[in-house]
């Protein structure tokens, strides 16, 4: 099962451009995939985990 | 658009024999609409089970699950494998679909036999809405359903169940998921910070207690007091300078070092609690060890679906096993299989998931375990005869864990000896090596000052990791805290469109149930009725909908608090017809069975009303038990179909007959000698039920029915109209006299009717009751419009009694005249 219409309403918040994309990238694939809602929440803690390695390595 | 032409019944719940009913009529291409009578238990209702049956994709009759008749009751008792089966043939514009087959497999009762799988497909995806309706079902949605429940059924109805499912698993997955880990990096902060409070020795503590208490130490060395922590760590490489240096002091320093490690350390039993969890999950999921090992053919059972579904082959091999099937048997063989492992595959994933978490719990287990018995080692060479086997045991139990963990849960038998005792154990282990220390350190003697030093020094080191290990995970949960309300702002702006589309959605057929609704209930005082979307606070906001109206101008939510149980039926009602006009695009077909009896007399007429004004593009089933009702709706539609069940008999089923007119049959009856009483029968109850019809449409003063067994007599009915009419249009009106000549046969009909007042002789001549019908004939079609198929009303703003058309019209004359036709 996916829906078009998610698909739809996540590409016009991207067009909107005050959300955060990659998050969006992530939603679009679970919608697309049908992804069950612990996977799309550990795909978006990874994402948050790489953006903190990066953050605490460029301010060191 | 498809209709239905014909419904065909076997081996099917009442039905033994094959039972059909047709829906077309000679020379006339599109199915019609069609009305049924019979008695209760004539086997009315398996027409409808059949249907209900054929057209679930989950191949259940759900009423019959509420009384916990399940598959196995659906066939007739009597009835062979391959005898019961639903036969439907179709009237499709678009010619696709024809005739269709769902037999009942005895062997597999939830897995029928369908003549064409992809047909069938398209047949459940065209009627959006069941097109069933029972009297249950209304009061259920409208009364039983809690906001949330309405909301699952509106959005199965109105076609947003995507939308509902990804709306659900933001809400109730993947935000929980988030917000537990902030907890988990919350948890991490609160035991760095308890593990710091112990080394301080207070609960409270901030940089202000840390500067405190640092200050307080360096105090003892002269060091001037620090302003921040910053400086503070500063003076700690200057008063380590003034330590001492001799062999004794290195001893002490170490000694002091390790009891400061231990005193903050401590073994707990977070691990063992993992570990329970997950042994309880892999010894259920061992029962399951042969599916477990074929979980891989899921893709090759989904690409052969996909085939088989296109395939025009009649007999297949299956892609796993190689065994040869026909089509259909194959598709049920592998959606069967597919559900089981996919069953299987979610709770090994699930495993798998709560193995990888109890990897990093374990993986910090080892790393504190280890540095403990470093610790222990170091002793032990200042202390040559310590004893630590239990923390030696724990490490190897840990490490097989581990591998065990690495190598596959699931493989491998599932060991770990470690229990709540071995903790205590440990615990104990290690509070009897710190004794061990505490008593070398005095051994040893070297001063106090020397002891105070070492053990400050190593607090002030302590003191400071621990605080940099807290700042940082502060800023680390502050990080994740950040972005994940990044991510539920998105989430929320995702929803709020979802809602929106949702809300104008509600909007769109609201605007029609207010309509329907005022069809069927012409109540100045309810108004404004909509579904609403609830977006109050609680566990379901934004994801329950429920029913508003404007009551006595007050606005009222949920509508059921203000509405008597006959409102709610017509509100039920206005909102599943409703969505069948609004979503069953394609399939203007709909069964209402036995729907009337849940609606007061009164407001019966409005449902046809609402079925000829709103719905005279649909072909409707409509099955009833009543008798003056079925009459009453073949006088209203003389196009519709009417048929009467004659009789029902467990070897054969319903015996099914073309039905007539009340006249046409009473004169059958007539004919035949030994029939002439229920001839009379016949004729008497139509009489009592117009009598009762005309009183009530020209408001003649009836005494009042305060119990069922004291109903008016056909006397009083026939005085109570002949007054009114008499009243109204004077005593000169041709119809006046014709309801006296009418009346004069009124002892014969009285005998005829269902309660008899008086021991009348019950054997006639088929003369007397012809006679009487041919007066009452003489009166009927001076009230009953062919036109407008009403009878007369009494209209009380114009003071009028005339048809609904206004083609009969009675008027008020003192000298003998024509009626105005």
């Amino acid at each position: 099962m996916n829906s078009t219409t998610i698909k739809k309403y996540l590409n016009d918040l991207r067009e909107e451009g005050k959300y955060d994309n990659e998050f969006i990238d992530i939603l679009t694939v679970g919608n697309e995939q049908d992804e069950d809602g612990e996977v799309i929440a550990t795909k978006i803690m990874g994402s948050i985990n790489k953006r903190y390695a990066e953050d605490k390595k460029n301010k060191t | 658009m498809l209709k239905i032409k014909r419904i065909k019944l076997s081996g099917f719940r009442g039905m033994l024999k094959p039972q059909e009913l047709d829906f077309t009529k000679k020379g006339v291409g599109m199915p019609s609409p069609l009305v049924l009578y019979g008695l209760n238990s004539s086997g009315k209702t398996s027409f409808v089970d059949g249907l209900e049956w054929f057209l679930s994709q989950q191949n259940e009759i759900e009423w019959l699950n509420r009384e916990d008749a399940k598959q196995r009751a659906y066939p007739h008792q009597e009835a062979k494998e391959g005898e019961s089966f639903v036969e439907i043939e179709f009237y499709d514009s678009e010619k696709e679909i024809n005739t269709l087959r769902k037999t009942f497999n005895h062997k597999k009762t939830t897995q029928p036999d369908l003549s064409s799988a992809d047909d069938f497909k398209q047949i459940y995806e065209a009627f959006v809405i069941r097109p069933y309706l029972r009297y249950l079902e209304v009061i259920d949605f409208v009364y039983n359903r809690t906001g949330l429940e309405k909301y699952q059924k509106l959005a199965s109805w109105m076609g947003f169940e995507n939308e509902l499912a990804f709306q659900e698993k933001i809400a109730l997955e993947i935000v929980p998921e988030l917000k537990k880990k902030e907890k988990q990096l919350a948890g991490n902060i609160s035991f760095l910070e308890a593990s710091l409070s112990r080394l301080i020795g207070g609960n409270i503590f901030s940089e202000f207690t840390i500067l405190d208490f640092c200050n307080a130490i360096l105090k003892t060395y002269k060091i001037k007091p620090s302003a921040n922590l910053a400086d503070l760590w500063q003076h700690i490489p200057e008063i380590s300078k003034s330590k001492i240096s001799s062999s004794v002091g290195v001893k002490v320093d170490k000694l002091t070092e390790i009891e400061t490690t231990l005193s903050a350390f401590s073994f707990d039993t977070e691990l063992i609690t993992g570990v329970g969890g997950l042994k309880e999950a892999i010894k259920k999921l061992g029962r399951e060890q042969k599916l477990i090992e074929k979980i891989d053919v899921i893709d090759l059972y989904t690409q052969a679906l996909e085939v088989l579904n296109k395939t025009t082959e009649s007999k297949i091999k299956c892609p796993v096993c190689g065994i040869e099937w026909e089509k259909e048997k194959l598709l049920v063989h592998i959606q069967e299989e597919l559900s089981s492992l996919k069953k299987v595959k979610e709770d090994r994933d699930a495993i798998l998931r709560r193995a990888n978490e109890l990897r990093d719990l374990l993986r910090k287990e080892i790393e504190k375990t280890k540095q403990i018995f470093s610790k222990y080692d170091e002793v032990q060479k200042l202390i040559p005869i310590l004893n630590y086997e239990k923390i030696k045991k724990h490490r190897d139990n840990l490490n097989a864990l581990e591998t065990l963990l690495y190598e596959g849960v699931l493989t491998k038998e599932f060991i770990f000896f470690v229990t709540e005792k071995d903790i205590d154990a440990l615990n104990k282990e290690k509070d009897l090596i710190r004794k061990d220390v505490s008593a070398e350190e005095i051994k040893i003697q070297p001063s106090k000052e020397e002891l105070q030093l070492s053990e400050n020094i190593e607090k002030l080191n302590q003191v400071k990791d621990r605080w940099y290990e807290i700042l940082n995970a502060k800023a680390e949960a502050q990080f994740v805290a950040t972005q994940i309300e990044n991510f539920i702002q998105l989430s929320n702006a995702l929803v709020k469109l979802v809602q929106e589309s949702i809300k104008s959605r509600f909007n769109e057929t609201s605007e029609r149930i207010g309509k329907y609704f005022g069809i069927l209930r012409n109540d100045k005082d309810i108004k404004n009725i909509e579904i609403v979307l609830n977006e109050e606070r609680g566990r379901a906001a934004g994801r329950s909908a429920e029913i508003q109206l404007s009551y006595y101008n007050i606005s009222v939510k949920p509508a059921y608090k203000v509405l008597s149980e006959s409102l709610l039926n017509s509100l039920g009602l206005a909102v599943y017809f409703t969505c069948v006009k609004q979503f069953n695009t394609q399939c203007k077909f709909i069964v209402l069975d036995d729907i009337m009896n849940s609606l007061d007399i009164e407001n019966r007429d409005t449902v046809l009303d609402l079925i000829e004004q709103e719905l005279g593009d649909y072909q409707v089933f409509l099955l009833t038990h009543d008798y003056y009702w079925f009459q009453k709706i073949m006088r209203r539609f003389p196009q519709w179909i009417s048929k009467k069940i004659r009789g029902w008999e467990y070897n054969i089923g319903a015996k099914i007959d073309f039905a007539e007119t009340t006249k046409e049959e009473v004169e059958e009856l007539l004919s035949d000698p030994t029939t002439i009483e229920d001839g009379g029968f016949k004729f008497g109850r139509h009489v009592e039920g117009i009598l009762n019809e005309l009183c009530e449409n020209l408001c003649a003063e009836v005494r009042h029915r305060y119990a069922r067994n004291d109903p008016p007599t056909t006397e009083e009915l026939f005085d109570a109209l002949y007054k009114r009419l008499k009243d109204k249009i004077g005593s000169n009106h041709p119809v006046v006299g014709k309801t006296l000549n009418a009346k004069k046969y009124e002892p014969l009909v009285r005998t005829f009717t269902g309660h008899p007042r008086g021991n009348y002789p019950s054997t006639l001549s088929s003369t007397e009751v012809k006679r009487a019908m041919q007066e009452w004939s003489n009166l009927e079609q001076d009230l009953w419009c062919s036109d407008c198929r009403h009878y007369i009303e009494y209209f009380k703003t114009k003071d009028s009694i005339e048809c609904r058309c206004g083609r009969i019209k009675l008027n008020k004359i003192n000298v003998p005249s024509k009626v105005n036709k």
